[in-house]
């Protein structure tokens, strides 16, 4: 079961979302069988393009957020994982939570 | 191939895009099934596979430089990224994380769609793309020129898609427009990643 959290997790850090590190904090809970991802305030797009308004900094982390859970999706379904997620907001972020069965 | 390895394909973008084959109709199926599912989350759907629109936008695009983000070496040039037989342009109606109207998250939705495209168009065989850095106003005008009625802003998270086959002969990393190689750098750390045991 670890094993496969950590791979959960390593797809999540293969994704399209380059700048995982600074877009998301990822959780994975051993115990509790789940990865949890959260969009995380960052300057990245302060840096790259100006400063922006947070929340066009956190929309581009959530559509990266969205980007890397449907990643995983695909991979969890190609390996016949059975799963379940939660998607909701929390405090103005995306938390993404994939508990598997 | 694997299942990693299309994960691994789909991580890096592709900047040499055979221009002549289409994407075929099966492939097309699928990605028009993934977006009706979901149309009522975007404000804009383009499907773009006209050759002069695609080289217009690309003519408003750049790569920014990021150093400072650990990407190694910059040279100023349009984004070769755009050059691809499909561009596929999905908006969120509001530049923050969610819609207006219920809070569900749209700009969400629009990564979990162009994740569902892409890695569909990956398992076929094809490559992807994206580029988030263009004029948005110029390529408004472009993608809207016979459809004012409908012309809507693009916003700063309106991301476009490319799909396509690589051209024979080439690298991902490859400028199809320029004698450059974008070089491949380290994945960047995972110190992002907590493990409770």
């Amino acid at each position: 079961m670890k094993e496969t959290l950590l791979q959960m997790a390593d797809i999540i850090h293969l994704s399209p979302a380059r700048q995982a590190q600074i877009y998301f904090t990822v959780q994975v809970n051993v115990p509790e069988k789940s990865l949890k991802l959260t969009t995380a305030s960052s300057m990245f797009l302060e840096r790259r393009s100006g400063i922006q308004p947070s929340r066009i900094v956190l929309a581009e982390a959530t559509f990266h957020a969205g980007l890397a859970i449907s990643c995983l999706e695909e991979w969890l379904k190609d390996q016949e994982i059975a799963y379940s997620i939660k998607e909701q907001f929390v405090a103005g972020h995306m938390v993404a939570k994939v508990t598997l069965k | 191939m694997t299942t990693l390895k299309y994960h691994e394909q789909f991580s890096h973008t592709t900047r040499s895009f055979d221009r002549i084959t289409p994407i075929d109709d099966n492939l097309m199926a699928k990605i028009n099934e993934i977006i009706e599912a979901n149309k009522h989350e975007f404000k804009i759907i383009k499907l773009i596979t006209d050759e002069e629109m695609i080289e217009q936008i690309y003519q408003v695009s750049d790569v920014p430089n990021q150093l400072d983000e650990g990407v190694p070496s910059y040279k100023k040039r349009k984004n070769s990224q755009l050059l691809a037989p499909l561009l596929i342009m999905l908006s969120s109606y509001t530049d923050s994380g969610w819609t207006l109207s219920d809070e569900q998250c749209s700009s969400y939705v629009v990564g979990k769609a162009y994740g569902q495209i892409g890695m569909a168009a990956v398992k076929a065989g094809y490559h992807t793309s994206f580029c988030i850095c263009y004029d948005r106003e110029a390529a408004r005008e472009i993608i809207f020129k016979d459809d004012e009625a409908n012309s809507y802003p693009l916003l700063a998270n309106s991301v476009f898609m490319g799909i396509g086959k690589i051209a024979p002969g080439t690298v991902p990393q490859d400028d199809i427009r320029q004698d450059y190689v974008i070089p491949s750098f380290i994945k960047p750390h995972k110190s992002y990643i907590n493990v409770i045991e």
